[in-house]
């Protein structure tokens, strides 16, 4: 099947099997191993892009053809003009990665959380995280990361949920 | 009287690490992000027993499916010299 997308804000059109996942149309039709595979059973969020400009989505667990005529946001359409998001530069910042595999997933979920919510509290950054699984940094410094990138790092820890 | 503590080389120091870069743009090139003519796959069998002896591991039926270029055992390892690690408390 023909599948138009507009990834990082490239159109690329591509003949799939139905069946492929929007993760490996990424990876391997596409060449963006930015996004990657971590569990085979959707837990992880290693593997979160993120559609029409705000929603958060797990590459995994959809396929290639349910993107056709939308636009995906991939890690490797954050930074602009070698210019570094600010959530990047937050993670960077914050020591919020350790080996780094689970930080494009954790990067792009962050960005639809702030679409939705450019305050968060750290209750809200944590729920809105809760999909994406990181073994090695214990979240502490990826709050700190998301929260530098919102611009409420150093304040107090109160929901304002 | 007070003692100020001149920073040991990087001790307590704040630093940015130098693999972050790549990480955080999606360019950490992982073992799956590999690519090359003609690579293999492998995929590993894992023990479906908790505590369990292995007898014996037939690897005929494997070998006919098409595509299978090896399957690798313990037995290939110790001929291979990597057998099991040593440790202080071996086998009990």
């Amino acid at each position: 099947m023909k599948v138009h997308v507009t990834i990082n804000g490239v159109n690329y059109e591509k003949d799939v099997e139905p069946r492929t996942l929007l993760a490996y149309f990424l990876r391997e039709d596409c060449g963006l191993t930015g996004t990657h595979v971590g569990c085979d059973t959707s837990s992880c969020g290693c593997c979160v892009v993120v559609m029409d400009g705000s929603r958060a989505v797990k590459s995994c667990s959809m396929f290639a053809v349910q993107a056709d005529g939308h636009e995906i946001l991939t890690v490797e359409g954050l930074a602009a003009n070698g210019k570094l998001h600010a959530l990047q530069q937050g993670f960077w910042d914050q020591h919020g990665l350790q080996c780094g595999y689970c930080t494009p997933g954790m990067l792009l979920t962050s960005y639809a959380l702030l679409k939705h919510q450019p305050n968060p509290s750290e209750a809200d950054i944590r729920e809105g995280l809760a999909g994406n699984l990181c073994r090695c940094t214990g979240y502490q410094n990826i709050v700190k990361a998301v929260q530098q990138a919102a611009g409420t790092l150093g304040q107090p820890a109160v929901s304002n949920a | 009287m007070s003692i100020q503590a001149k920073p040991l080389h990087s001790v307590g120091v704040h630093m940015k690490r130098k693999e972050d870069p790549r990480f955080i743009q999606g360019k950490g090139n992982y073992v799956d992000d590999l690519s090359f003519p003609g690579m293999l796959y492998l995929s590993l069998v894992r023990s479906t027993y908790p505590h369990a002896e292995i007898t014996n591991i037939d690897i005929s039926e494997a070998m006919k499916v098409p595509g299978v270029k090896a399957v690798i055992t313990g037995k290939d390892l110790e001929a291979a010299g990597l057998g099991w690690l040593p440790t202080f408390h071996g086998f009990d």
